[in-house]
């Protein structure tokens, strides 16, 4: 066996441009199945096990895809919304632990997830530096923002701003980062946090400013009883300081202000229960179990490996025909070598093995290549959670 | 008074026609016999069947009828299998060709028929031997090289050392000087008798050129040996 390897790597290595031509044949075959199957394992774990870990997902009606990419990955758009008081009603059930999750909103590229402190506690999060939010303008990012921005505790954060052309935006909002989260391997690395009151204020439903009363005439509108009209002169503060934090304030009924979701974790079965029932019959609000959700979307994604797969067998089946013409010819170009051997005394079933060892050598090259380029692939793809 | 020396090569009626062939070619060999440890030159006219009959000595080819006993052995009753390490044990091969692997270097060319077969250990003792066998063809310093990088006269060298590496008892050699011109022949020619005086091996060589016919010990015309038993 030994000399029969010998023999095969010898052959391979004199004929080099030979060889890597068909190392990078087979490999290039073997490429894309490798990496599909990869990928959509990889993405399947990763979407499955986030949501395993979230029992039910309260939202607005509408696109139950739409609610649970967001809510779970900060992903996509949800284009209802739900209101606070459809969570101060599910958090008064107590039936659950509810944690508002508000996530329109992004910094430099990367989802702002308005929410309360709760939320590490029941994901699991720890804190790699710093402290949790506590305060309006806080932020806590996740341990891939802090990466690529080169965040830390004390550093600051610009949310971005929306259309340019909307003159009713708001200014962006400077936050300041109190905190770093630890690696999760989750979405949340890739996440901003701030309390929900903070996301309502890019959303312009609270805004700091002067003392009205400290106003000048040209920013005054108009009074009536105490209540003063001020005029858009009247500069908004862009960042909660610890100087203005006492003039930040919402206008509005608080009830209205809205949520994207609410991640439910009832305290028992029985309250699950109970809440499904409940929810099965209101109109504006669905109770959803992420994973039933997941394991559809994942149906689809299936359903389109199926095609990949299929391509997949016709590609291999070509190169193995290939591969066996290449044989084919080879052995006709090397049947005097052959026949050499056998005067020589060599065994036609060595020949035949010696010849089987190039080819799995190359063929066994080009699958090590084909593995090494789909781990590359795996790594460089763009992370879907 | 010296005993003579036993006989290596015996063939007797022995009749071999190819398969497949057009029916136009027999090789008929009556009577042939060679003694160990003699040289012998294999004449014929083109076609006449000379390689066949190195073919059915080295149990390549077997004949539809007739014997052939080579050491003793009667080959055509050998399973493929023995005589394949008959052949290998007891017989070395030099063809006109050369026949050297490209992609071996010329020491893994010599050694070759301990690549391919596991019968045979590649041990010190046949290590020394290629030294031995390289040093006396000069191509100690070819060793490393490929065969591409040697001149004619100098592959047909390291032919000849692989057909003498396993010490066979038979050296049967192909027109090896076909392909070389008369001064790098002449050398290869006596290099290989010398060699093969000196190890004690019989030669049985297809040549077509009978100037070299005084440095063997008889020659054998293939169409008289034919001829003597029709």
């Amino acid at each position: 066996m030994k000399s029969a390897l010998l023999l095969a790597w010898r052959y391979l290595a004199h004929h080099r441009a030979r060889t890597i031509l068909l190392v990078l044949a087979v490999a290039a075959t073997a490429l894309l199945p490798i990496a599909v199957n990869a990928l959509v394992s990889q993405y399947s774990t990763e979407l499955l096990a986030r949501a395993r870990s979230t029992s039910l997902l309260l939202g607005a009606t509408g696109s139950r895809y739409d609610l649970v990419l967001n809510a779970l990955y900060f992903t996509g758009r949800v284009p209802n919304r739900l209101s606070m008081a459809e969570y101060a009603t599910l958090a008064a059930a107590d039936q659950a632990r509810a944690i508002p999750i508000y996530a329109v909103h992004h910094a430099k590229g990367f989802a702002v997830v308005g929410t309360s402190v709760d939320y590490f506690e029941v994901r699991g999060l720890a804190l790699a530096a710093g402290t949790p939010f506590a305060e309006l303008g806080e932020a806590v990012v996740g341990a891939r923002v802090a990466r690529e921005l080169g965040l830390a505790p004390g550093g600051f954060l610009l949310s971005d701003q929306g259309s340019l052309y909307d003159l009713t935006m708001r200014y962006p909002l400077r936050m300041r980062v109190v905190g770093v989260l630890a690696q999760s391997g989750t979405p949340d690395d890739g996440a901003v946090f701030v309390d929900v009151k903070t996301a309502w204020i890019m959303d312009g439903l609270g805004h700091g400013h002067v003392d009205a009363k400290a106003a000048t005439p040209n920013e005054v509108l108009g009074t009536k009883n105490d209540r003063i009209a001020l005029s858009a002169a009247v500069v908004e503060y862009q960042e909660v300081t610890p100087d203005n934090v006492d003039s930040f304030h919402f206008h509005g009924d608080p009830d209205t202000f809205p949520l994207t979701a609410v991640l439910v974790e009832p305290y028992d079965a029985r309250a699950q229960t109970l809440l499904k029932g409940r929810y099965r019959v209101e109109k504006d609000a669905q109770l959803l179990v992420p994973t039933e959700v997941i394991e559809e979307i994942l149906g689809f994604v299936l359903r389109l490996k199926r095609f990949f797969d299929a391509n997949a067998v016709l590609v291999l089946v070509a190169t193995v025909l290939f591969l066996a013409l290449v044989v084919l010819l080879s052995l006709r170009l090397r049947q005097r070598e052959a026949e050499t051997l056998f005067k020589l005394g060599c065994a036609r079933a060595t020949i035949a093995k010696i010849l089987g060892l190039e080819l799995s050598i190359c063929v066994g090259l080009g699958l090590v290549l084909a593995l090494a380029g789909a781990a590359l692939l795996v790594a460089w793809a763009p992370r879907v959670v | 008074m010296v005993d003579p020396a036993p006989t290596l090569i015996e063939l007797d009626d022995v009749t071999y026609r190819p398969h497949g062939g057009d029916g136009t070619f027999e090789l008929r060999v009556p009577s042939l016999s060679i003694r160990a440890g003699e040289h012998v030159a294999l004449l014929g006219r083109s076609g006449s069947g000379k390689t066949t009959l190195l073919s059915l000595i080295a149990g390549i080819l077997l004949p539809q009828r007739g014997r052939i006993r080579v050491a003793g052995v009667d080959v055509a009753r050998l399973s493929d299998a023995e005589r394949r390490h008959f052949r290998i044990g007891s017989i070395g091969i030099v063809f006109q060709e050369f026949e050297l692997l490209e992609h071996l270097s010329v020491a893994e060319n010599v050694l070759l028929p301990y690549f391919v077969n596991p019968a045979l250990v590649l041990d010190a003792a046949v290590r020394a031997r290629l030294d031995e066998l390289a040093r006396d063809s000069g191509i100690t310093r070819h060793l490393a090289k490929k065969p591409r990088q040697l001149s004619q006269g100098e592959r047909q060298r390291v032919a000849l050392c692989r057909a003498l590496v396993t010490a066979p008892k038979l050296v049967l050699a192909d027109e090896p000087t076909g392909n070389l011109d008369a001064k790098t022949a002449e050398q290869v020619v006596d290099l290989m008798l010398h060699q093969a005086r000196a190890r004690g091996a019989t030669v049985l060589c297809v040549t077509h050129d009978r100037t070299w016919l005084p440095r063997f010990d008889r020659s054998i015309e293939l169409e008289a040996l034919a001829g003597a038993g029709a």
